[in-house]
């Protein structure tokens, strides 16, 4: 495939008449205003490239919807974006991108780790933007789709891209912490390398105190998020060597404005 | 129950190698984390193995490949290589789950909500044992709306030790206590099957359960058969 050919197909900014900025624009509007809205307050902007956060909190708080939204501004960029997924097939992260970031869901490169796993059939070979991994426990097989991923995409546009990984926690169930602490320092290095934006998820639930320490101690960012009050949940950045940032609301929801996690 | 667990256990895999012993750290971890028991046959040489599925043989390599796969330095992991046959096939059926903890359940218990909730459709059933372990834990309550607001019809199940908490969800109480022994929770996928997910085990001895978990759709599409078949009364719907 010809990317540049593609690019030049892309929208060229989020305010190209796609549906999930009028959206949010609107739900701006609403009493809760304050509210980040997607693209309006990038977090990541304030690191540098070849920053590696580690987005945590406990489950069902919007983590991983939060990380979809961030990857927006880099996708209107043109940079490449690429989502490791471990519980879910690569279509239904792809859906998930295409609730938050205009373009085409089509352009994202996924690493799906569990259309196999699953026994499940159909174009399980893979293409140019998807690649298969047997399983969340062959973390070989997902250092290669992930080298892979980035060696399909074009210099230009691998520097500043953005890597979605959903989720360290699912490695968990799988491999020793030892093991994983191993592939996590390679992965986030291949972030580093090509001075890109890596956002691990790490679910916080029963969690041990020592294993999250060892983990999130491969990180130069930690994205926090919590619970809010009714209008939706709370997130907060730091950054090593800088004071945290204050929390920030956000608005869970895709394009349809409900409450899609 | 048990047949639920049997269900399961009946799709395992076996790794058959010369001799079991020899096997490194790493693919017995391997074997381990995919639910993959290792079986002696002394008439392979010591670098022959084979995966055995239903008294079938599904694929076969070397030991040597096997091990310089899983122990690949991931620092050194590059765009080289494809992954052998014999890895692929030590995913499917189910994956074990030995005399785990209560907290290494509950993580994986999370995963399977959070599949459901993040899929807003489809059925979650999952057993507490005790209802007391449900109605006595506000973050777990809590979850547990935010599941069924997201479209799922979630049923939990538990002995009436305690008055049933309200709620959107369905409390179904378990008055002969045929689950009490039981952990589990089943997501049918919601028609998705990247989706499904079920986790069945008992608990075998104090604070430790043993069972399988999986997310092959027709085995949990079998297992949310077995419940009604067993237990009519408790899973009618």
């Amino acid at each position: 495939v010809d990317s540049g050919a593609r690019e030049g197909d892309r929208p060229q900014s989020a305010t190209d008449g796609a549906p999930a900025g009028d959206d949010d624009r609107q739900r701006g509007d609403e009493p809760h205003a304050g509210a980040d809205g997607p693209g309006l307050n990038d977090p990541l902007d304030r690191l540098r490239p070849g920053t590696n956060v580690v987005v945590t909190g406990p489950s069902m708080v919007g983590k991983v919807s939060l990380c979809y939204r961030l990857l927006a501004p880099a996708a209107d960029a043109g940079r490449a974006i690429y989502v490791v997924a471990t519980s879910e097939p690569a279509d239904r992260a792809r859906e998930r991108y295409a609730d938050y970031v205009s373009g085409w869901p089509d352009d994202l490169a996924v690493v799906d780790c569990m259309t196999r796993q699953a026994g499940l059939d159909g174009a399980a070979d893979g293409d140019d933007r998807t690649w298969y991994v047997s399983s969340p426990g062959d973390l070989t097989g997902v250092g290669m789709a992930v080298s892979k991923a980035m060696a399909a995409t074009p210099a230009e546009r691998r520097s500043e891209s953005r890597l979605l990984f959903d989720s360290v926690s699912t490695l968990l169930l799988y491999s020793d912490v030892e093991t994983v602490y191993r592939f996590l320092h390679a992965a986030t290095g291949r972030v580093q390398d090509v001075d890109g934006y890596g956002l691990f998820v790490l679910h916080s639930d029963a969690l041990d105190e020592q294993t999250e320490a060892t983990v999130t101690q491969l990180f130069d960012a930690v994205l926090e998020v919590r619970e809010g009050d009714e209008t939706g949940a709370e997130y907060r950045l730091s950054a090593s060597g800088t004071d945290s940032e204050d929390w920030h609301r956000f608005t869970s929801g895709g394009v349809d404005g409900g409450a899609e996690p | 129950v048990n047949r639920l667990v049997d269900r399961l256990a009946a799709e395992g895999r076996t790794l058959v190698v010369r001799d079991g012993a020899e096997l490194d750290g790493k693919v017995r971890r391997f074997c381990e984390a995919h639910n993959v028991g290792v079986r002696p046959d002394e008439s392979l040489s010591t670098d022959e193995c084979r995966i055995d599925a239903g008294g079938e043989t599904v694929a076969s390599g070397s030991v040597s490949t096997l091990s310089a796969y899983v122990g690949r330095d991931p620092e050194t992991v590059g765009t080289d290589g494809s992954t052998p046959q014999l890895v692929e096939a030590f995913v499917g059926g189910g994956s074990a789950v030995e005399s785990w903890s209560v907290e290494r359940m509950v993580r994986l218990s999370r995963e399977i909500e959070r599949r459901a909730w993040t899929t807003g459709d489809g059925r979650l059933r999952s057993g507490f044992q005790m209802l007391s372990a449900f109605a006595g834990d506000t973050q777990t309550r809590n979850r547990y709306v935010k599941i069924v607001d997201a479209g799922v019809d979630v049923a939990v199940y538990g002995v009436p030790d305690t008055d049933p908490p309200d709620g959107p969800y369905r409390v179904v109480t378990d008055d002969d206590g045929t689950l009490a022994d039981y952990w589990f929770v089943l997501y049918d996928g919601g028609g998705r099957d990247g989706a499904t997910a079920a986790l069945v085990t008992e608990e075998v001895e104090d604070g430790r359960f043993g069972g399988y978990w999986t997310t092959t759709p027709s085995l949990v599409d079998d297992l949310f058969e077995l419940a009604r078949e067993d237990h009519p009364d408790l899973f009618d719907q």
